[in-house]
C-alpha cells in the first residue's frame, strides 16, 4: 500500500511539488551557466535568493506531504481505515525521496556531468550530498511535519524553533565571548562535533516518528521535538579536548609527526612586517602578540596547522587565565628548507583583556593541537587562460582579474575535494617564484562525501602579481606573467597530535609587531 | 461486540466521561443518547481508537480499542459529522483510493449506494454540501460489507430529504451488521434502535432494549373529583409531575398494566380516571432529561 499512498500524495501535490521541482533546475542551471567565472551579475543575484526558495519550498512540500494524514487531532478520516502506520510512514518518506530529494538529486547529477566529470563521479557526488540531506534535513522535517495539522502551525512552530535556538545561541555567545563555544565548529575536525548534532537530530527525529505513527502521542513528541533542540544547541558546544581524541584515532599516519618539536625563540625578536610597513593589528576589538617560535623535526613538503591552541597566562603571583584560539599557526615547510622553521604565532587578544595584562610579567604555557598535511600532489596550470582536469583538483581554469593585478584560479571538482593547498606562481624559464599563498581550511572527515550546499565544490586562489599602489614589487610581474604557471600543490591530513610550549616570564607588550 | 468498562475521559480539568460502561450485543443496533456534551463523541473516539480513555478500558470486535489495528478496522464502518475527508479529491477519486484497503469491497454495491445516495463522482470533496459530505461518508463505510457500523451524529444538520436518504441507504445495507449510533435525533433513531444507552455527563443513566424502555414509560393522567395538587413525596418512579385543574399528570417510568391503579392510589388517594399514553423515543428522552438537569440543579443548591 505504500505505492498506493504515495499515488494519492502525488496526484494532490504534483503541483507544488512540479513547482519546487522546477526551483531546484533552475538553481542547476544558474550553477552549470556560472561555472568557473561566469560574470553575469544578474545570475550571481539571483543564485542566493533561488537557494533560498528551494530550501524553502522543498521544507514546505516535505511538511504538507506529511500533514496529507495528519497525525495530531482525532477527525481524519484515515484514522478509521484500515491503513498500516509502517505503510502511512514508508510512502511519506518515498514521496519525500522522489519529490523532494529526487529532482535535487537529478540537478546535482546534471551539473557534474555538464562540468564533464565521469557518470561515476558525478553520481557518487550527488548521492553522498542527498543522502546526507536526506538524513540531516529532509527526515527531521518530516518528522517536525507530524507534529503540525497545517502550514500555518509549521510555519508557527518552525519559528518558535528557530527563535527559540537563536536566542540560546546568542546568550551563549555573549556568555563565551567567542572564545570556546563552538570552537571546535571552525576546524577540520567540525565533522565530529556535526556527527554528533546529526545523531542527536537522527535520534529524535525517530523518537518523534515513533510516537506519531505509532502511538499518536503528539505533546510527547513535541516535548521531544523541545528537548532535543536544546540538546542540539547544547552538542554545538562540545569540548575541544574529546573531539580532538576522537580525532587522533582517524590519524593516518600516527608516527610521522613524533619529531615534531617547538620552542620559543626569543632571539627573533619583535616581528616586522617584511614590507617595512608598520602593519594596524590595533583596531576596536582585538589585539595582536606575534610570539616568536622555532620548528624542528618537521619533515620535508609538509604543512604543519595548528588547529586549536589554549594560551594560558600564569602572572608572577601563580593566577592562570586561559584564552584559545583555533586555526591561527599555519607552518609549511618545502624541500628546499634547512631543518628548523621560524615563524610568529599571532594570537589574538579581545582588547579589553590585552589592556588588562599588557604590563604585567607573565609565563606563558601554550598547548598546540596540530594537524601535520604531507604532500600529496603538485599541479601546475598555466596562468594565463589555462585549463587542466585533474583526478584531485577537478576540472580548473586560470585568469586575469578585471583590475589585471591577480592571476585568478577555480577548480571545480565533484564531492569533497581537498581543500588544504598552496599555491604561486612561477617563471619556468628563470625558476622565479611570487609568495606562496595557503588556502587550508581542511575538512579532516573520514566519511564519504559530506553535507555541504553543492554537489559540485569549488576551491580557488587569486595569485598578485603586481601592487596597484607601487608599493610591493613581484618577482613575476605583469611582463613574465605570459610564461609563467600556477603551482598548486594539494596536502593531505596525515598527523594529528599534541605540543606544548613553555615560555618563561615575559610582557605581552614587548611582543606586539614593531615597524 | 462493543463493550465499555469503567471508561474515564479527562481534557485538562474537564471530565468528559465519568465511569461509564454499556455493551452493545452483536446485531443490535445500539443508540447512544444524551443532551450536546454528554459524552457520545468521546464514547466513540475512544472506541475507535482516535482517543485513549483517561481510565477503564473499551472493547470492540473483541480487542481492546488501544489495539485496534487494521485488522479490525477492516470490518468497521465509520460516520461522523467530525470526519475530515481529503477536500482536494473528488468523490471517484476517493473511492477509488479507498477500494484497496478493503479486501471485501464490493464493487457493485459501491455503486449501487452511490447511485442511491446520489453522489456525483465528479465533484471534489470539498465542494460537497454538509448533507453530500454525509452521503459520503456513509458510501465509504458500507461497500466493504462491515461487520460493525459506527455512527457519530450522521443527522446532524441534515435537512430531511437528506436525512431520508441516508436513512434508506444505511437501512437498505444494515442486514446483520451490528450498529452503533450517537444521536440526539432521537425522531430518527426510534424506528431504527433495538438497544439505547442514556449518558448524562459522562455517566451512563441507563441500559436497555428498546422494547423494554418503551413499555416501562407511561404519559399518565390522573382525573380527581376535586382539583389536584402534586403530591408532597411523589414516588422516585414519577417524573415531570404537575397539576393541572382537577388532572395530575407524570411519567411513569416502572410502567406495569397490572399495578398502576394500586400505586397511583396509594399515592394520592381516591381517583376519578387514569389514563395512559405510551410515549416515543423522544419525549422519553425529554422526560429523562429534565429530571437529571433538576436532579444536578438541587443538587447544586
Amino acid at each position: 500500500m505504500v505505492w498506493h499512498i504515495f499515488k494519492k500524495d502525488l496526484g494532490l501535490m504534483w503541483r507544488m511539488a512540479l513547482a519546487v521541482a522546477l526551483v531546484d533546475f533552475a538553481l542547476a542551471a544558474i550553477l552549470i551557466k556560472l561555472a568557473h567565472f561566469g560574470s553575469s551579475p544578474a545570475l550571481r543575484s539571483l543564485l542566493d535568493p533561488i537557494r533560498f526558495v528551494g530550501i524553502f519550498g522543498t521544507a514546505v512540500l516535505i511538511v504538507a506531504a506529511v500533514q496529507q494524514d495528519a497525525i495530531p487531532g482525532m477527525r481524519q478520516d484515515w484514522l478509521a481505515r484500515p491503513i498500516k502506520r509502517t505503510d502511512l510512514l514508508l510512502s511519506k518518506m518515498l514521496f519525500v525521496a522522489i519529490m523532494a530529494r529526487g529532482p535535487i538529486f537529478l540537478g546535482d547529477l546534471v551539473e557534474g556531468l555538464a562540468f564533464g566529470f565521469s557518470i561515476e563521479s558525478s553520481l557518487a557526488a550527488a548521492t553522498s550530498r542527498n543522502l546526507w540531506m536526506f538524513l540531516a534535513f529532509d527526515l527531521p522535517l518530516l518528522a517536525f511535519g507530524t507534529l503540525t495539522r497545517n502550514l500555518t502551525e509549521a510555519v508557527v512552530g518552525g519559528l518558535a524553533i528557530m527563535l527559540s535556538a537563536s536566542s540560546v545561541i546568542a546568550m551563549l555567545n555573549e556568555l563565551y565571548r567567542g572564545a570556546r563555544w563552538q570552537e571546535t565548529l571552525r576546524t577540520g575536525m567540525a565533522w565530529v562535533t556535526q556527527s554528533i548534532t546529526i545523531l542527536v537530530v537522527l535520534l529524535a527525529t525517530m523518537i518523534v516518528l515513533a510516537f506519531q505513527y505509532y502511538r499518536r502521542k503528539t505533546m510527547p513528541a513535541r516535548w521531544t521535538t523541545g528537548a532535543a533542540s536544546l540538546l542540539f544547541v547544547a552538542s554545538l558546544s562540545m569540548p575541544w579536548r574529546p573531539v580532538f581524541a576522537v580525532q587522533q584515532r582517524f590519524s593516518q599516519n600516527p608516527a610521522v609527526a613524533r619529531s615534531v618539536t617547538l620552542a620559543f625563540e626569543p632571539g627573533m625578536g619583535r616581528f616586522r612586517d617584511p614590507s617595512g610597513l608598520r602593519r594596524s593589528d590595533r583596531n576596536e576589538s582585538e589585539m595582536i602578540v606575534p610570539l616568536p617560535l622555532r620548528f624542528s623535526g618537521l619533515p620535508d613538503n609538509v604543512v604543519l596547522k595548528a588547529d586549536h591552541s589554549t594560551v594560558r597566562l600564569i602572572s608572577v603571583d601563580g593566577r592562570a587565565e586561559d584564552f584559545t584560539t583555533v586555526n591561527d599557526l599555519e607552518i609549511r615547510k618545502d624541500g628546499s628548507a634547512d631543518g628548523l622553521v621560524r615563524d610568529y604565532h599571532s594570537i589574538r587578544f579581545v582588547a579589553e583583556d590585552y589592556n588588562r595584562i599588557k604590563d604585567q610579567r607573565v609565563r606563558i604555557e601554550i598547548d598546540y593541537s596540530f594537524t601535520l598535511l604531507t604532500l600529496a600532489s603538485s599541479h601546475g596550470i598555466p596562468a594565463v587562460h589555462g585549463e587542466q582536469r585533474t583526478g584531485d583538483l577537478g576540472w580548473c581554469k586560470t585568469r586575469f582579474n578585471s583590475a589585471r593585478t591577480a592571476v585568478q584560479l577555480l577548480c571545480l571538482a565533484p564531492g569533497k575535494m581537498r581543500n588544504c593547498a598552496t599555491a604561486f606562481l612561477e617563471h619556468a624559464a628563470s625558476g622565479r617564484r611570487n609568495p606562496e599563498l595557503s588556502n587550508c581550511s581542511p575538512d579532516y572527515s573520514p566519511y564519504w562525501g559530506q553535507l555541504q550546499m553543492d554537489a559540485v565544490t569549488r576551491f580557488g586562489f587569486g595569485l598578485p602579481f603586481r601592487d596597484p599602489a607601487g608599493l610591493a614589487r613581484y618577482p613575476i610581474d605583469g611582463s613574465k606573467i605570459g610564461e609563467s604557471q600556477i603551482v598548486v600543490r594539494l596536502y593531505k591530513p596525515q598527523d594529528h597530535f599534541t605540543r606544548r610550549i613553555m615560555i618563561p616570564e615575559i610582557r605581552l607588550s614587548d611582543w606586539v609587531a614593531g615597524n | 461486540m462493543i463493550r465499555a468498562d469503567n471508561l474515564w475521559k479527562k481534557f485538562g480539568r474537564h471530565e468528559a466521561l465519568r465511569g461509564l460502561s454499556f455493551s452493545a450485543p452483536e446485531g443490535s443496533a445500539f443508540a447512544l443518547i444524551g443532551a450536546n456534551g454528554a459524552g457520545k463523541t468521546t464514547t466513540i473516539k475512544i472506541l475507535m481508537n482516535m482517543l485513549e480513555p483517561t481510565r477503564g478500558r473499551a472493547e470492540i470486535l473483541g480487542v481492546d480499542s488501544r489495539r485496534l489495528s487494521p485488522r479490525e478496522l477492516e470490518w468497521i464502518g465509520y460516520v461522523s459529522e467530525n470526519q475530515d475527508m481529503p477536500t482536494a479529491l473528488t468523490v471517484g477519486q476517493y473511492l477509488d483510493y479507498l477500494r484497496p484497503f478493503y479486501s471485501r469491497w464490493d464493487r457493485d454495491l459501491e455503486a449501487s449506494v452511490r447511485r442511491q445516495l446520489r453522489l456525483p463522482s465528479e465533484r471534489r470533496i470539498g465542494d460537497l454540501s454538509h448533507g453530500m459530505r454525509m452521503k459520503m461518508a456513509l458510501a465509504c463505510a458500507l461497500p466493504f460489507r462491515p461487520t460493525l457500523l459506527i455512527l457519530d451524529e450522521p443527522f446532524s444538520g441534515l435537512d430531511p430529504l437528506v436525512r431520508d436518504e441516508f436513512m434508506e441507504g444505511l437501512l437498505q445495507q444494515a442486514g446483520e451488521m451490528t450498529v452503533l449510533i450517537s444521536s440526539h435525533e432521537l425522531g430518527e433513531i426510534d424506528g431504527v434502535a433495538t438497544h439505547v444507552a442514556f449518558i448524562d455527563e459522562g455517566q451512563l443513566l441507563f441500559e436497555e432494549a428498546m422494547s423494554d424502555l418503551t413499555g416501562r414509560f407511561r404519559e399518565v393522567q390522573v382525573t380527581f373529583d376535586r382539583p389536584a395538587a402534586t403530591p408532597a413525596q411523589a414516588p422516585r418512579d414519577w417524573l415531570h409531575v404537575r397539576a393541572m385543574g382537577n388532572v395530575l399528570a407524570f411519567v411513569e417510568t416502572r410502567f406495569t398494566e397490572e399495578d398502576l391503579g394500586e400505586r397511583v392510589r396509594s399515592a394520592v388517594g381516591a381517583v376519578r380516571r387514569i389514563d395512559t399514553q405510551p410515549m416515543p423515543l423522544r419525549s422519553i428522552f425529554t422526560a429523562l432529561a429534565r429530571s437529571a438537569r433538576d436532579a444536578a440543579e438541587m443538587r447544586e443548591a
